[in-house]
């Protein structure tokens, strides 16, 4: 089960976001939890937030873990594997999963806690739907607009859906 | 199966106790074992506020080469443990190390609640306890 779906952009601004909730169960809820209700630009930064802290915080652990002294060709391939140390993290109720690629691209999926490891789902996303509708799209000019591209979301919802059953 | 770090939180989100395990020297220093608690305790509060479905905080990260795990009492202390990725039966570690917190730390008459964790008898029995763990197939 897939809930949600948020993608930033290297400048910390989340360009495309997408829920996959019952959403006849949220207007119920709706009426009696508004209080709490967010919009989600604002839990996008939320969001966002989050994976960046742990990110650093999984980045400044690793180095503890791991051996400590090392070569400067080690610390060459380190560059290229920090950013992948934050994988996910586990609550009670969901998990939410963490992909970034070389270029700074955040790719965050929220899911129920009894998902496996979803890195290489996330890859694919990437591959499949992001490069080719939206990099290979000569319309999309610009990387720091919300993605309004018809093609790509109706692609993503395709894969989402297959990968949920 | 190596424990290599364990970590206490108190409920305003300061550290009060921290000990590494492992045989290489940490690189980090107190101040920075400051920070990251600090970081820790608002990230494990958000992650309720941005759960699609009511949840509790966070309980354990995934990272490549490491995995923590979060145990939070009813009180809003955090116990914090690092281990290997492969390791299981976390929760049941962390539990008994609040077993020994309980008898050694809360037990002490000169002990100050929510201030850092200065108890022998604790470092002695976490350090036991710990080995014992560690040492174990």
């Amino acid at each position: 089960m897939i809930y949600n779906f948020y993608l930033f952009n290297r400048h910390c601004k989340c360009i495309y976001y997408a829920n996959w909730q019952n959403d006849k169960e949220d207007e119920d809820n709706a009426l009696s939890s508004k209080g709490n209700e967010m919009k989600w630009e604002e839990e996008a930064k939320l969001v966002y937030g989050v994976v960046y802290s742990l990110r650093n915080l999984c980045r400044k652990l690793s180095t503890v873990n791991g051996v400590p002294e090392k070569t400067d060709k080690d610390k060459e391939e380190d560059k290229e594997n920090e950013d992948r140390g934050f994988l996910s993290y586990k609550t009670n109720a969901y998990k939410l999963h963490y992909y970034e690629t070389a270029s700074g691209l955040k790719f965050v999926v929220c899911t129920d806690p009894r998902s496996p490891n979803l890195q290489d789902m996330l890859h694919q996303i990437y591959r499949d739907i992001y490069v080719e509708y939206v990099v290979k799209n000569p319309l999309c000019m610009s990387d720091n607009d919300y993605i309004n591209n018809e093609l790509f979301k109706t692609k993503l919802h395709e894969f989402i859906k297959s990968q949920s059953n | 199966m190596t424990i290599s770090s364990l970590m206490i939180i108190n409920k305003a989100g300061g550290l009060i106790y921290q000990k590494g395990f492992a045989s290489t020297p940490s690189k980090l220093d107190s101040n920075e074992y400051l920070v990251l608690a600090g970081t820790f305790h608002g990230v494990h509060t958000i992650s309720t506020r941005i759960a699609p479905v009511p949840s509790s905080g966070i309980e354990v990260i995934e990272a490549s080469t490491f995995k923590l795990h979060c145990f939070q009492t009813q009180t809003g202390t955090k116990f914090i443990m690092t281990t290997d990725p492969e390791h299981s039966r976390v929760e049941l570690h962390l539990k008994k190390i609040y077993e020994i917190y309980s008898d050694y730390v809360m037990k002490n008459p000169f002990y100050t609640p929510e201030m850092p964790i200065r108890c022998e008898l604790f470092d002695v029995n976490v350090l036991r306890y710990i080995k014992g763990v560690n040492e174990s197939p």
